[in-house]
């Protein structure tokens, strides 16, 4: 997994990206020195679960992607049903290029298996 | 002759523009002035009526994106001239320039590193730590990130450890503390400063409110974390009675517009919620939500904006501007600015894009400058 993570951080504008549980346990990470494993995936474990609780209260389905955009970077989110594709990028980054990066990284996670998490 | 008539067009064409620009209160006709000016090869103006759009609509991202263009064409040259004397020269001064040019972009990561090389070219010059601190400061200001504060903070410190009296270093730190509610600690600062220049107009009125303001309660990293949380400095808005006159029209204008967005071909519903107000739209009605009343898409609206502002600045990703959201059938679209957040549920094949531009002009039109919507 972290081979795959590795290819998809070669992308340019990619800082790093990783694996979690949906409350936040980081199964494989290959995040750049300037983010910390464990306060990233606490952090993003926090905004999947607070978007989880809100949108049950909203009767919406279960999130399938979220792309969050800030003045420094942005955050994709990809819903790999018991696991979460997170990507870190810098704010320059055109997501239209990197998504089928993403698509195809998730994609491969996926293959890779039903994650005993 | 021909040429003529046409540049007689394209004046007379420029003309209609900023005439619609200056009644516009969507920023589009600004962004349509900026470029039609870029079409005629004229940069320089260019950039300056995108300042002056961004004056009235400071939260545009495309006259922000059409300033920093036309300032990388007007300015590359010149940013390549002082980064070759910062290399070659003992001198703070264009070290000083370059930041400043910088900040007229808001690159602040660029003016900060620029800062950080003087401090390490001439680390016994105090002018580096000053004003890297003052870039971390500004930028404390604008996105509410805790990290830039205390940064600033302890840069500051430094300063005043080297030299107690430093005017500009006290009178910073005076500022910060007032603004996250260190009244002791801003009040000590702002003595320092007076002692320095007792004529300085901003830290006599520094002083003025803060004589009148109550003590802290807990320590400075715990302030600075509270505004990171609340995404608001412990300042008071100014009384602006204009703006209070003001109040009823934006308010019924801000309705009608978000009414509008209810009725773009694909949107379901969308919700506004600042301080002051929270509205609901639906198939073009939209309806002020009391202040006891609650609904649901309000409530996600506040909860996810407030979730995401604080990883992403713990992220160091900086302030939370937007996000996508896909979920079965919907797609949800946050575009936030400070504590103001819209919410735009849409049915999922609907045209994204043309939403996203619609929320981002909306979002620019309500909080453009004129009072009372302000947060900054």
């Amino acid at each position: 997994m972290r081979e795959i993570l590795s290819e998809l951080n070669t992308t340019p504008g990619v800082k790093g990206s990783l694996v979690v549980s949906p409350d936040g346990i980081v199964i494989a990470s290959e995040l750049s020195n300037e983010l910390d494993d464990d306060t990233t995936a606490a952090l993003v474990g926090n905004v999947v679960t607070q978007t989880q609780r809100l949108l049950r209260v909203g009767r919406y389905s279960d999130m399938e992607s979220m792309v969050l955009t800030a003045s420094r970077g942005k955050i994709v989110i990809r819903n790999l049903s018991n696991c979460h594709l997170v990507v870190v990028t810098n704010q320059f980054i055109n997501l239209d290029l990197t998504m089928l990066e993403i698509t195809s990284a998730a994609g491969k996670i996926r293959e890779l298996g039903r994650l005993p998490v | 002759m021909i040429r003529f008539l046409r540049r007689l067009q394209h004046r007379g064409q420029l003309n209609r523009l900023r005439e619609r620009a200056d009644v516009d209160s969507f920023p589009r006709s600004y962004v349509e002035l900026c470029r039609a000016l870029l079409g005629l090869g004229e940069s320089a103006s260019a950039m300056e009526t995108a300042r002056e759009g961004l004056e009235r609509f400071p939260h545009s991202e495309d006259l922000r994106d059409i300033l920093r263009h036309t300032w990388r064409q007007t300015k590359t040259l010149r940013i390549e001239q002082l980064r070759r004397q910062c290399h070659e020269c003992q001198d703070e001064l264009p070290f000083a320039e370059l930041v400043q040019i910088y900040l007229e972009c808001e690159e602040y990561d660029e003016a900060i590193e620029v800062a950080e090389e003087l401090s390490r070219r001439l680390p016994e010059s105090l002018r580096g730590p000053l004003m890297q601190a003052d870039v971390l400061l500004r930028r404390f200001y604008k996105d509410h990130v805790a990290a830039d504060a205390r940064r600033a903070v302890a840069l500051l410190k430094r300063v005043t450890d080297d030299r107690e009296g430093d005017f500009e270093a006290n009178f910073l730190l005076a500022r910060v503390y007032h603004y996250v509610g260190a009244t002791s600690k801003a009040l000590f600062h702002v003595y320092r400063a007076l002692d320095v220049e007792p004529d300085h107009e901003e830290s006599r009125a520094l002083h003025r409110l803060l004589i009148n303001m109550p003590l802290e309660d807990g320590d400075e990293n715990l302030l600075f974390r509270a505004v990171e949380e609340r995404d608001r400095g412990n300042t008071q808005r100014a009384a602006d009675p204009e703006a209070a006159a003001a109040e009823a029209s934006r308010r019924l204008e801000l309705k009608k517009n978000l009414g509008r967005l209810s009725q773009l071909v694909g949107v379901t519903r969308a919700a506004f919620v600042s301080d002051d107000w929270t509205f609901v739209a639906e198939n073009g009605e939209c309806r002020l939500l009391e202040e006891d009343a609650t609904d649901a898409l309000c409530d996600i609206a506040r909860g996810f904006r407030a979730a995401a502002a604080l990883s992403t600045k713990r992220m160091g990703l900086g302030s939370f501007h937007s996000s996508q959201l896909m979920a079965g059938d919907h797609t949800l679209q946050f575009h936030a600015v400070g504590r103001t957040v819209l919410l735009v549920e849409s049915d999922k094949p609907a045209r994204i894009d043309v939403i996203k531009q619609e929320c981002v002009d909306f979002v620019a039109s309500c909080l453009r400058k004129s009072g009372e919507l302000l947060h900054a």
